[in-house]
């Protein structure tokens, strides 16, 4: 008995220096954000690299809000992450939802068109997706940001698993009490996949979040601009203010971490409704 | 958002110019009166100075408005690409002497004026290697608002503890192979020069020191099958494989700019941009300082500046043109060199930007204007600037014989300048 719980105890200090190390390699970098947020130019490019600054250069975070709008910026990046994510909530699942569990002919054809587009690098879609912002007059708006990012065929992908994983039976029961097929996908299918939409939510707004070309390419005027194109513009052709361009990535980075504090609990909760009711 | 109907592509073209205009006039049409011209910079650094210059033209120009575009570098030419392409380019914008002959080649940029009738443009007044790197096809498309060359930057402290004596005009490539040896302290981690594979800060400066050539004065041809070449990247090679340099790698993990400010690197050549930078570490501006490079069988620096070009998609061709020409103008100059971050182009007013670190003898940078040479270019440049960072590292690596990795280079590169014939 007393060797077993040693033997659990000894286990369980292994895994969690496994895991104290797996930390530390994610944290670490986060750490070095920090220091270097506060060092002077000179520190921070300093070799071998010191570890403490001599006198934190807290100036270097007032620095990112004169060289940047930085509230404007922060409300754009915002915008157009949470309207890309509950549009791709929408038509992801909606198109999801269709491909697994309705009849239609060409289905499967249609589908694997779709996820041949997940083949297709994004680059190659910037000069046609700008000439379709443009006719619609949409260059230089936040709507234009967020068009081309509110639908993707990886999101249809990831939530057609998902509705394809629920059993038959409860469309048929649904169908029997007489709902129709938007009122199935609404009552029925979407509360089932809640750990898929969550996964989804979290990828689309991260995403989102530091997308740095297409922004670039569609925004012209510095109020319309969102955080990324912002904080790359910190970086010159030949030198780079380090700490500042660390401070304002850190200023940057915080608000998600908070929203991921926040949706992490309802994403663990997601996960484990699914696993009561399946 | 109600999707508009759909426009043809000029109306959707000339609806997505005068967006902008209309947020950045708020609400001022362009019919009353005001015009504004897009301006596209790409340098963090040099915004603040821009600012000022716009505002003081458009107090000369009253009714305009300058709406200045900040696009980061790495984003810069594939943003102007894209918009060129929707017919949605800027006014003006930065240009770079590597990338305006693809823009001018396809038609996008307004001629200044003709090249032979540069001079009632004010070309006078600026280096001419760079007045000449901004003309094509025998049309002048602009005129360097700055310009760079490359200076010996070195370490007196360490010069000091090894009792060798600080370089200077006189210097020949002996000089600096013997002061680099003297200077090199294993113990200390300290090396004499950083023979760095970089173009414009270093190899390129020594190929043509050595009177070899990158790429022919036509063209047409590349250069690194030329016995000058060829031993100009010997000389630098050598210092690595004497010790006098850090290994490629010691240089590609820290950066040689790293390593002098930190006291590790005695001299290095590094280009006039790294002033403030060098400016904003206490061991360079008290023990730092910078002179001209040694002189091989020639002298010879790189130079490069930016140059204000037009798009020809501008609704306002003569005001965008004489917006340009301000922005490359005195005034600017002035205002630029009081900012200290680059060498105006325009002549006499970099003697605010010399002001601005009277520690250094940064009037070396200016000493070398007479024989700098422009920054080695075709319309396609990337493609044989791809070849040199595929074959040189192996070279300098040691991975790779220098007589065959150059051999290996200027054929891929001969190639493609072949290509870039066919399609011109």
């Amino acid at each position: 008995m007393s060797s077993r719980a040693m033997t659990t105890r000894r286990a369980s200090i292994g895994s969690h220096a496994v895991l104290a190390v797996g930390a530390l390699v994610m944290v670490v970098p986060f750490i070095w954000q920090i220091i270097t947020s506060l060092k002077t130019i000179g520190e921070s490019t300093q070799v071998p690299p010191g570890l403490w600054p001599a006198h934190p250069q807290w100036s270097n975070f007032d620095q990112v809000f004169t060289d940047l709008p930085f509230g404007s910026m922060f409300l754009n990046t915002a915008l157009v992450a949470v309207g890309r994510t509950v549009a791709q909530l929408l038509f992801c699942s909606l198109a999801g939802y269709a491909f697994a569990r309705l009849r239609f002919p060409g289905r499967n054809i249609i589908f694997a068109v779709f996820l041949a587009l997940l083949m297709v690098p994004s680059y190659l879609l910037i000069i046609p997706q700008y000439q379709v912002i443009q006719s619609i007059g949409w260059l230089n708006t936040v709507q234009g940001i967020m068009l081309p990012g509110m639908f993707s065929a990886f999101g249809t992908f990831l939530l057609r698993q998902f509705f394809a994983g629920l059993p038959p039976s409860l469309d048929e029961a649904a169908r029997i009490d007489g709902a129709n097929p938007l009122r199935i996908w609404w009552s029925v299918m979407l509360p089932l996949v809640r750990p898929g939409l969550a996964a989804l939510a979290v990828l689309t707004f991260l995403w989102s979040w530091n997308d740095l070309l297409w922004p670039l390419v569609v925004i012209t005027s510095p109020d319309k601009m969102t955080l990324s194109p912002g904080l790359a513009s910190l970086q010159s052709q030949f030198t780079t203010n380090y700490p500042v361009l660390m401070a304002g990535a850190l200023v940057a980075t915080v608000p998600v971490i908070a929203v991921f504090i926040v949706l992490q609990r309802q994403f663990i909760e997601g996960v484990a409704a699914a696993g009561n009711k399946g | 958002m109600p999707i508009p109907r759909r426009r043809t592509v000029l109306g959707a073209a000339a609806a997505a110019l005068a967006a902008p205009a209309l947020a950045a006039c708020g609400g001022e049409g362009a019919g009353g009166g005001s015009k504004t011209l897009r301006y596209t910079l790409w340098d963090q650094n040099q915004y603040p100075a821009m600012i000022k210059a716009a505002k003081e033209f458009e107090s000369q120009n009253p009714g305009v408005h300058i709406s200045l575009e900040l696009v980061p570098y790495g984003q810069y030419w594939t943003k102007l690409q894209t918009a060129a392409i929707g017919g949605t380019a800027p006014d003006v914008a930065w240009m770079s002497t590597l990338t305006f002959q693809l823009f001018a080649a396809y038609d996008q940029l307004l001629p200044l004026s003709t090249a032979a009738n540069a001079a009632s443009i004010g070309a006078a007044n600026y280096p001419p290697a760079l007045v000449e790197a901004y003309a094509w096809k025998g049309q002048q498309y602009g005129l360097p608002k700055d310009y760079d060359t490359i200076g010996l930057w070195y370490n007196k402290q360490l010069f000091d503890k090894a009792g060798v004596r600080y370089p200077d005009a006189t210097w020949t490539w002996s000089d600096l192979r013997d002061a680099a040896r003297k200077l090199t302290d294993k113990k200390a981690g300290v090396h004499g020069f950083a023979a760095e594979m970089s173009n414009q800060s270093c190899y390129y400066d020594f190929i043509y020191q050595n009177d070899g050539f990158v790429i022919s004065p036509d063209r047409k041809r590349s250069g690194y099958d030329n016995p000058r070449t060829v031993e100009a990247i010997t000389f630098l090679i050598d210092m690595i494989k004497d010790g006098s340099s850090p290994s490629m790698a010691e240089i590609v993990d820290s950066g040689s700019a790293s390593l002098f400010q930190s006291g590790k690197l005695a001299m290095t050549y590094q280009g006039s941009w790294m002033t403030p930078q060098f400016a904003a570490v206490p061991l360079l501006k008290k023990y730092g300082d910078v002179t001209v490079m040694a002189k091989g069988r020639k002298r010879a620096t790189i130079t490069n500046g930016l140059g204000n070009c037009v798009f020809r998609t501008t609704r306002n061709p003569e005001l965008a043109k004489k917006f340009a020409l301000f922005m490359s103008g005195k005034r600017t100059g002035e205002i630029q060199a009081e900012a200290g971050v680059v060498i105006p182009g325009y002549r006499g007013t970099e003697k605010a930007w010399l002001a601005t670190n009277k520690q250094w003898q940064l009037q070396s940078f200016i000493d070398e204007v007479p024989y700098a040479v422009p920054f080695p270019h075709s319309i396609n440049s990337t493609a044989w600037q791809d070849d040199e960072q595929t074959y040189l590292p192996q070279a300098w690596a040691g991975y790779d014989d220098i007589g065959d990795a150059t051999r290996k280079l200027a054929d891929a590169m001969n190639l493609d300048l072949r290509r870039e014939a066919r399609t011109a």
